[in-house]
């Protein structure tokens, strides 16, 4: 178990990016506190060392992924409507890039996780697809067919490239 | 690209969402750790209690296994006593003069079964030549009230007469008071009682005069005296061990001397 001041750190330094995960996928705030007690626990029970803050920050962002499914997938989630489901985003979001928030919140999830890591992180297929455990192929054909959608959303004016 | 990365860069975690996790981690972590210790404490609990356990069992069955429980003494002139556990296997052993030293550094007996260290005893003895045709072999047993002394006694008879058929042998119980006495003066118990039944008949006998005869010359000499020879007797008491030296052969008979000493763990 890692000790408090690792915890710490991890929490000032990796929350922000758990955030914007969460962001993507999860609508109420008491799923994302869900998710970011699930994580930072998992983080402090890993025992085993990150080769790097990349190999650290990529863990934390499989985990992040990983828990938000989890949250989908409990029973009771699936059966009940919470009343924070209703809650408005507490972000600001200008109103020119309001839409293309909108556009990427409406891809399926494989695509939102692509999108994101590729264009906002930085990763390139090989590591996305280390990140999501899937093959290079499958990401190249996500992040093409994301691309697709946005452009068919947006008018392609954001997605020329 | 860049308004995605702007969206982005606006959504950051609330600072009630960071506090809300720490303080989350802090007080899991408290509990793990409690648990965790708690954990390490009950393991080492148990090995603690088992480790306790095997060392109490292991002293119990030390002190039921080293406990004396029967005497065998052995007298031809090699005086051994033997001493045995209440399973019948022998624990200590020790020689009353240097005959039996020799036999002892000779017989390993050690954690035999009494029978079988009987055998081995009067093979070294035998081979050793302190057995003759015509010689007096005692055995006594002394017990804490087990109830098997016949049957011991019967068979180490036997097992002494396997091995030495022509000579004389007599096994008999004695009492621990009678043990204790001759332990008192260096002597095995039949000895002890043959230089009683001598010093009966012949007052002028003294023990240290009588302890290097073998009990045949002792029971020898008290028939002596019973019959009346007083002066003949008399003169055999002032060197007793030189007039039977020359009768018999090996010249084993009286060659014993007064220490005794102890083969294995001593327990008097």
């Amino acid at each position: 178990m890692r000790s408090n001041s690792e915890a710490d750190r991890a929490v000032e330094k990796y929350a922000d990016t758990v955030r914007r995960v969460c962001f993507m996928h999860l609508k109420n705030y008491s799923d994302v506190e869900d998710v970011f007690q699930d994580v930072f626990l998992k983080y402090i029970l890993h025992d085993e060392p990150f080769e790097s803050d990349a190999h650290e920050k990529a863990w934390l962002i499989r985990v992040t992924i990983n828990s938000c499914k989890d949250i989908f997938k409990s029973f009771f989630r699936r059966k009940v409507c919470s009343l924070d489901d209703i809650e408005t985003e507490p972000f600001y979001i200008q109103e020119e890039s309001q839409d293309l928030l909108d556009a990427v919140l409406k891809l399926p999830d494989n695509y939102k996780n692509v999108i994101y890591l590729f264009y906002y992180e930085g990763y390139t297929a090989v590591e996305i697809a280390r990140i999501l455990n899937r093959r290079e192929n499958t990401i190249y054909t996500w992040l093409s067919r994301a691309k697709a959608k946005l452009k068919e959303e947006l008018g392609g004016e954001h997605f020329n490239g | 690209m860049d308004e995605l990365k702007k969206v982005f860069d606006d959504i950051r975690a609330e600072d009630g969402l960071k506090t809300a996790t720490a303080e989350f981690l802090e007080t899991e972590m408290n509990r793990r750790g409690l648990k965790q210790n708690r954990t390490v404490f009950r393991r080492f609990s148990v090995a603690f209690a088992s480790a306790a356990v095997l060392l109490f069992s292991g002293m119990f069955a030390y002190r039921i296994y080293f406990t004396p429980v029967t005497y065998i003494d052995v007298d031809v002139n090699p005086s051994i006593e033997m001493i045995l556990n209440r399973f019948d296997r022998v624990i200590d052993t020790y020689a009353y003069n240097a005959d039996g030293e020799v036999i002892l550094d000779k017989a390993d007996i050690r954690h035999k079964n009494y029978s079988e260290a009987i055998g081995i005893l009067f093979d070294v003895i035998a081979q050793n030549g302190y057995v003759l045709d015509d010689s007096l072999i005692s055995v006594t047993l002394q017990s804490e009230g087990r109830g098997k002394e016949n049957i011991m006694l019967s068979d180490i008879e036997s097992t002494v007469r396997q091995h030495h058929g022509t000579a004389q042998i007599e096994c008999f119980t004695i009492g621990g008071h009678v043990r204790d006495a001759a332990h008192c003066l260096n002597l095995s118990p039949a000895k002890y009682l043959a230089i009683q039944d001598l010093l009966n008949v012949d007052p002028t006998a003294t023990v240290d005069g009588c302890r290097n005869h073998t009990i045949g010359e002792l029971k020898e000499l008290t028939e002596h005296h019973s019959d009346g020879h007083h002066d003949a007797v008399s003169e055999g008491m002032a060197d007793p061990g030189a007039q039977k030296a020359e009768e018999s052969e090996g010249g084993h008979h009286a060659g014993g001397n007064h220490g005794g000493s102890h083969h294995g763990e001593g327990h008097r």
